[in-house]
């Protein structure tokens, strides 16, 4: 399995560094980075893994690149650190959608901790994104009169209805029914409803647009 | 014709004393001339010698005078003959001349001092002989024309007194003139002279402020001479014939004195006369009989003098007022530094009292050696002190008066040095008050300090922070290697732990400085240290809060900033300050114009630096001064207090803060410190030459 990448982005030595070793004892990669702009520069949205940030820095600031990620679409969490720690930033970086936000020095393990759920979200992140690729793939491999016959056994029309709106035979509905099932890898009607609605109802990720100051 | 030889006997001189002297008086006939008053007039019968002239006829003989029978014979002889020989040797000429002015007659010792021999001029016009003479012309043709006359002639550098008698017939027809003419040149001469030293005596005597004075018993003025006159308003013709009771009877006072000067007492006073202020020397006057007739003397006027006087007495009490009334000692020394005089307030100073400290040394008062040598220059070389200075002295009891001296030496009326004058202010007190408001003055930028602080903490605290999240995630790291079964080597711990030690001297560092900023320093350390290096450290403090506000901060020291003396903690001060007011003034300027420029710099090898420029809001010309009064202040919750602060520390550096800028343009404001501290005397010498 391919593993994560932890990115570190701070001007600090020190904090670079520390951090770094902290996530020696983790399972995952380590990049690190003196500023926003060489860690925009560097990264890729499909990377997988989460991202250390320090706010306050010279040029761009840590809020405004995680701005700019959101931007990209990438879905990367992201733990926002500072020396500065006061309330009104750390409320609006939450809002914004930032996982954590941690103040500089954090207490003991809280920083590991977060690094490790934000590695764990990562990885439910890509479980799901997996799933949600399969379902969709399912849904692609159905025919035209396939997909017609699911959307009416999701209304719960039953078979013999389905026949005469189509206008076809009660033989030929049973066996397309069959082929949805088959496809779609469910047992049962309510078991391809929750597939379904599971694609349709997780949001695509493209959030809203954040206007960072 | 006995009147006549009478005439030219007495015109001739005879009765002059001198003549007396060589002619024995003889008495011809017993015929005295009336009205005269000597007893030797003599009178002489002469046979008729002018009429014609032609011959001479012998004068009956003359009977002597009666005590001197014995010469008789003689003159009898020849009596007229007697008379030439007299008149041949008296410095006097006899003559007789006719209508027409023919010597008749001449004859006499003063023809010689005129140069004229009398046979020669005998039948010659008198016209024509003294043709030359103007003055006897015209005497001789006043004479001829029948005037008497009695005249003093100048005749060849000669003076004469003439008398010229006209001879008349009995028909009152004019058949002669005779006369006589005695050389009276000496006599003249004397009397001039006398005349022109009482001329002068008399201007001497009218020119001074004096009065010659003398006073009959009777009190009555004689005489009274003199310019004094003038100054009483009066002429001396005024006074004479008056009473001296008169003359002061509006001022009874005086009377006393006018009574002794009557009695002819001898006294010396002076006496105030309608405002003149007169001195009297008075003597008695004696008649020739040695009794005593009044009194006399002189007078002068003094009023000037005693105005003057009087001045410089009511000038010498003004002064003396003065100089015991001011609140300062006043202290004279003689030339061994000995004292002279001192006022009140000098000798309470020293728990003395005047009098106790005449003639005692400067040296006793004055606790130590060490304290004269602010009075170097007047000691050593008697030169007055460029400044105050100020000395401690000894007085008494333990206790000591620091007082603040001025000096100067004195000099004798030869430009000799003579001593010195010195004015003392004690300052005791003035000291304590002003090492107490330097204390105050201290706290005040103590407090400054700490509120400045107070400001910068956010930045401090995140100073802190970064090592303390460093070392707290480094310590972290350890414990989760050393946990798990990773596969770490030994050089990461080492490394990490490394890191925990260098994090930690960090969070050291910054406390220490923070430490040192907030000690409370009432006295300026002087140590050297480095602009450049202080500039950094209090950089470093600063700069998370300049990041903050998102300035841009350019820093360029120069290489060539030698170390300088005095409190770097004071001057990190300063900069704090001059840095936290620049980002004060940049509040409202754009974030992309906020610029920061710290430089610094040596100037002409003689200080070094700091220039702090910001792109702010800047200041009008007029208020580059103002700032950096106390108390003023362009910010809503400024103090106005640590401009005012700075400066006082930059002049405590012997340096100077001052600020330039336009509305707009922002401002820079200069540090500038001296690199080396100037000695506080150039006179370093005359303190170790000292020898008390």
């Amino acid at each position: 399995m391919e593993l994560p990448t932890v990115f570190i982005v701070d001007d600090d030595d020190g904090s670079r560094e520390a951090v770094a070793a902290l996530v020696r004892s983790l399972p995952a990669l380590i990049e690190t980075f003196a500023s926003a702009e060489a860690f925009l520069q560097a990264f890729d949205v499909s990377r997988r893994g989460c991202l250390v940030l320090d706010v306050r820095m010279p040029g761009m600031s840590g809020l405004e690149l995680y701005r700019q990620l959101r931007e990209r679409n990438s879905q990367i969490p992201v733990i926002v650190m500072t020396a500065y720690g006061d309330v009104p930033m750390a409320v609006f970086a939450l809002r914004a959608g930032v996982l954590t936000f941690l103040q500089k020095p954090s207490r003991e393990h809280e920083l590991w901790e977060a690094i490790r759920d934000a590695l764990a979200l990562d990885a439910k992140h890509h479980e799901h994104a997996q799933k949600f690729d399969d379902i969709q793939r399912r849904l692609c491999s159905l025919s035209d009169e396939e997909r017609q016959v699911m959307d009416m056994m999701l209304e719960d029309v039953p078979c013999k209805s389905i026949a005469k709106r189509l206008g076809i035979g009660m033989r030929t509905a049973q066996a397309r029914r069959a082929a949805v099932f088959e496809k779609m890898s469910a047992d049962s009607l309510p078991q391809l409803a929750l597939l379904v609605h599971s694609v349709q109802a997780t949001p695509q990720p493209n959030a809203p647009s954040m206007r960072l100051a | 014709m006995e009147a006549l030889i009478c005439h030219i006997a007495h015109a001739g001189g005879i009765n002059d004393c001198a003549l007396a002297a060589n002619c024995q008086p003889f008495e011809i006939s017993s015929q005295v001339l009336p009205g005269d008053g000597r007893h030797w007039v003599t009178s002489v019968t002469a046979s008729a010698c002018v009429n014609g002239g032609k011959k001479r006829s012998r004068p009956p003989l003359p009977t002597g005078a009666a005590g001197d029978k014995r010469l008789q014979p003689a003159f009898a002889a020849d009596s007229c003959q007697l008379l030439e020989t007299t008149a041949s040797i008296a410095p006097v000429i006899l003559f007789a001349l006719d209508p027409c002015g023919r010597i008749l007659l001449a004859s006499g010792q003063g023809h010689a001092a005129l140069g004229l021999d009398p046979s020669d001029i005998l039948g010659r016009r008198a016209q024509e002989v003294f043709a030359d003479e103007p003055e006897v012309l015209s005497a001789i043709h006043r004479a001829l024309q029948g005037e008497n006359l009695r005249i003093e002639l100048k005749c060849r550098g000669l003076v004469f007194e003439c008398n010229y008698t006209a001879v008349r017939s009995e028909s009152s027809e004019l058949i002669g003139v005779i006369g006589a003419a005695v050389d009276v040149t000496g006599r003249a001469a004397a009397v001039a002279a006398l005349n022109d030293h009482e001329a002068w005596l008399r201007a001497v005597v009218s020119g001074a402020p004096i009065i010659l004075y003398a006073l009959n018993a009777d009190g009555i003025v004689n005489s009274a001479e003199g310019g004094g006159m003038k100054s009483l308003g009066l002429l001396p013709r005024d006074a004479v014939g008056k009473s001296i009771f008169e003359l002061c009877r509006h001022q009874p006072e005086l009377l006393r004195v006018a009574r002794c000067a009557a009695a002819g007492q001898e006294f010396s006073e002076a006496i105030e006369l309608d405002g003149v202020v007169l001195h009297c020397h008075n003597s008695p006057a004696y008649a020739v009989d040695g009794r005593k007739i009044g009194g006399m003397g002189v007078a002068i006027d003094i009023t000037e003098q005693c105005r003057t006087t009087r001045t410089l007495l009511h000038n010498e009490v003004a002064y003396r007022e003065i100089v015991e009334s001011v609140n300062d000692g006043i202290w004279r020394l003689d030339a061994n530094w000995q004292t002279m005089f001192v006022n009140r307030r000098m000798a309470e100073m020293l728990s003395s009292r005047p009098g106790e400290m005449l003639g005692r040394s400067l040296f006793e008062f004055i606790a130590k050696e060490s304290d004269a040598f602010p009075l170097q220059s007047l000691l050593q070389l008697r030169r007055p002190l460029a400044e105050p200075a100020e000395i401690r002295f000894y007085v008494g009891e333990g206790k000591e008066l620091l007082a603040l001296v001025s000096a100067a030496p004195t000099s004798d009326e030869t430009g000799k040095f003579s001593g010195a004058l010195l004015t003392v202010s004690d300052i005791t007190k003035r000291k304590r008050i002003e090492e107490e408001l330097q204390r105050r003055d201290a706290e005040l930028a103590h407090a400054a300090r700490l509120n400045t602080l107070g400001e910068f903490m956010t930045g401090i605290t995140h100073e802190i922070r970064q090592p303390l999240h460093a070392i707290s995630t480094f310590a972290s790291a350890c414990q989760k290697a050393l946990q798990a079964d990773s596969p770490l080597m030994p050089a990461d711990l080492m490394h990490w732990t490394a890191q925990i030690s260098k994090q930690a001297n960090r969070v050291a560092a910054i406390i220490h400085r923070l430490a040192r900023l907030a000690r409370r320093n009432a006295e300026v350390k002087e140590a050297q240290f480095g602009l450049n290096d202080l500039v950094q450290e209090t950089l470093e403090m600063l700069a998370s809060e300049i990041r903050r506000q998102k300035i841009r901060l350019e820093v360029h020291l120069s290489d060539v900033v030698p170390r300088v003396v005095g409190d770097d903690v004071q001057i990190a001060q300063v900069i704090v300050n001059l840095v936290r007011n620049a980002m004060d003034a940049m509040a409202e300027t754009p974030a992309s114009r906020r610029r920061l420029s710290i430089r610094t710099a040596l100037i002409e090898w003689s200080c070094v630096e700091l220039a702090i420029e910001d792109a702010g809001v800047g200041f009008s010309e007029d208020r580059a001064e103002k700032i950096f009064e106390p108390f003023y202040t362009t910010k809503a919750n400024g103090m106005g207090i640590g401009l005012a602060i700075c400066r006082s520390i930059a002049q405590a550096h012997r340096g100077h803060l001052f600020a330039s800028s336009s509305p707009g343009n922002g401002a820079t404001f200069c540090l500038q410190l001296p690199l080396k501290p100037q000695s506080d005397s150039d006179d370093g010498a005359a303190h170790r030459i000292y020898c008390g």
